[in-house]
């Protein structure tokens, strides 16, 4: 390994595998036969997961077994001490400037709406999760790694890589102004600090999921009512999509929001 | 039917299949919806692409739009092309075969365009 970008590339891709993952983990304990290896992370893949770690120079095989190379020992190490070492404020973190804004498609929910893409510079990274705290509604998620906000209909999705994606936008005015409060409001916490603001109750009972069912009563979803639903849906007894009504254009909205409310269950 | 697998096995920009594959996902979110890049497909992943001078839709902004859309990429396609020494777009799940092959079974139903 060199340590060029393409290295780190390879490397990275390399790891964002889960099964890969689990492979370097049972290594950092000790080198593994095949067949070990094979029973915990399954076999019909495995000699191209091998593979995979051997190109990236975290992995070899050695008369028989699978052992770290002294560069994936020390990536493990690396790895190991990076939560100590995991951003801890937005010191060094530059202020943002929106450089772009362009209207996508008409929102599916309402066509009189649109999605907007923009572009946050520099990119925020590693920073992005600290953000969670500025506002009421909001949730950084690992998955995709965005930080996720919900202001009123809009939903503000900002990725590390500095796009920004609204849904729900009535116009390029609303969108201008809601990116102008994102930015004042970041920028704000990179010259002072994180200062959480007071989470706001998102109320997720039976009750709320209910007003926007389609109370048909119609049974598709083999409950007795939309509120007997509404119930097992808060209890995750049920699965939003039996409740296929819910799929006409007519209550597009309706799915939004209770996709958003279960978010916060 | 509840979930949808769009399989894009073509590269994108040098026809419109990715740019229908992206906009049929987008209608089709109110169910599970997944696009699956397969082969040539995986090309779409790379991140950083600029279609300025081809004057087309930057795809990439699609995928970012919606992250409803679930997107996987065939990895052995990706190793094959030589693309795994690339940034890709952060929000794409890198699947091996069997895992790929998995999501296909799950859905109700495959489209490939």
């Amino acid at each position: 390994m060199t340590g060029s970008p393409a290295d780190v590339k390879l490397v990275s891709n390399a790891m964002a595998n889960a099964t890969r993952r689990k492979i370097m983990a049972m290594l950092v304990e000790k080198e593994r036969t095949r067949d070990e290896v094979e029973t915990a992370a399954g076999g019909s893949m495995l000699d191209y997961h091998l593979q995979m770690l051997q190109q990236a120079g975290l992995a070899e095989g050695k008369e028989g077994r699978i052992v770290l190379t002294d560069f994936g020992k020390n990536f493990m190490e690396s790895k190991r001490e990076k939560p100590a070492e995991a951003k801890k404020d937005l010191a060094g973190t530059k202020p943002l400037e929106v450089v772009e804004l362009r209207q996508l498609l008409p929102c599916i929910a309402d066509s009189t709406k649109f999605r907007i893409i923009a572009r946050f510079e520099p990119p925020l990274g590693g920073a992005l999760k600290l953000l969670e705290p500025l506002f009421p509604r909001a949730r950084y998620s690992d998955k995709i790694g965005a930080l996720i906000i919900q202001k009123g209909n809009i939903l503000i999705t900002i990725y590390a890589a500095g796009n920004v994606t609204m849904t729900m936008i009535k116009s390029d005015e609303e969108a201008r102004e809601t990116l102008d409060d994102l930015k004042k409001t970041i920028n704000e916490a990179i010259v002072k600090g994180v200062t959480p603001v007071p989470r706001e109750k998102v109320k997720v009972d039976h009750a709320e999921i209910y007003k926007y069912l389609p109370k048909t009563d119609c049974r598709i979803c083999e409950e007795q009512s939309c509120y007997a639903f509404a119930i097992k849906l808060v209890g995750r007894e049920t699965a939003l999509d039996k409740c296929t009504p819910l799929l006409e254009a007519r209550y597009g909205t309706n799915l939004e929001h209770i996709r958003t409310l279960l978010e916060y269950l | 039917m509840r979930s949808v697998f769009y399989l894009l096995d073509v590269a994108p920009y040098g026809c419109e299949k990715a740019y229908g594959v992206l906009n049929a996902a987008a209608v089709s979110i109110k169910m599970e919806v997944t696009i699956g890049l397969y082969a040539d497909g995986v090309y779409l992943a790379l991140a950083g692409q600029d279609s300025m001078a081809l004057g087309a839709p930057n795809l990439s902004d699609i995928i970012y739009a919606y992250p409803e859309i679930r997107i996987i990429a065939h990895e052995p396609s990706l190793a094959e092309r030589g693309l795994m020494n690339q940034g890709l777009i952060e929000r794409v799940e890198l699947v091996d075969e069997d895992i790929f092959m998995e999501q296909i079974l799950a859905a109700d139903c495959l489209i490939l365009l």
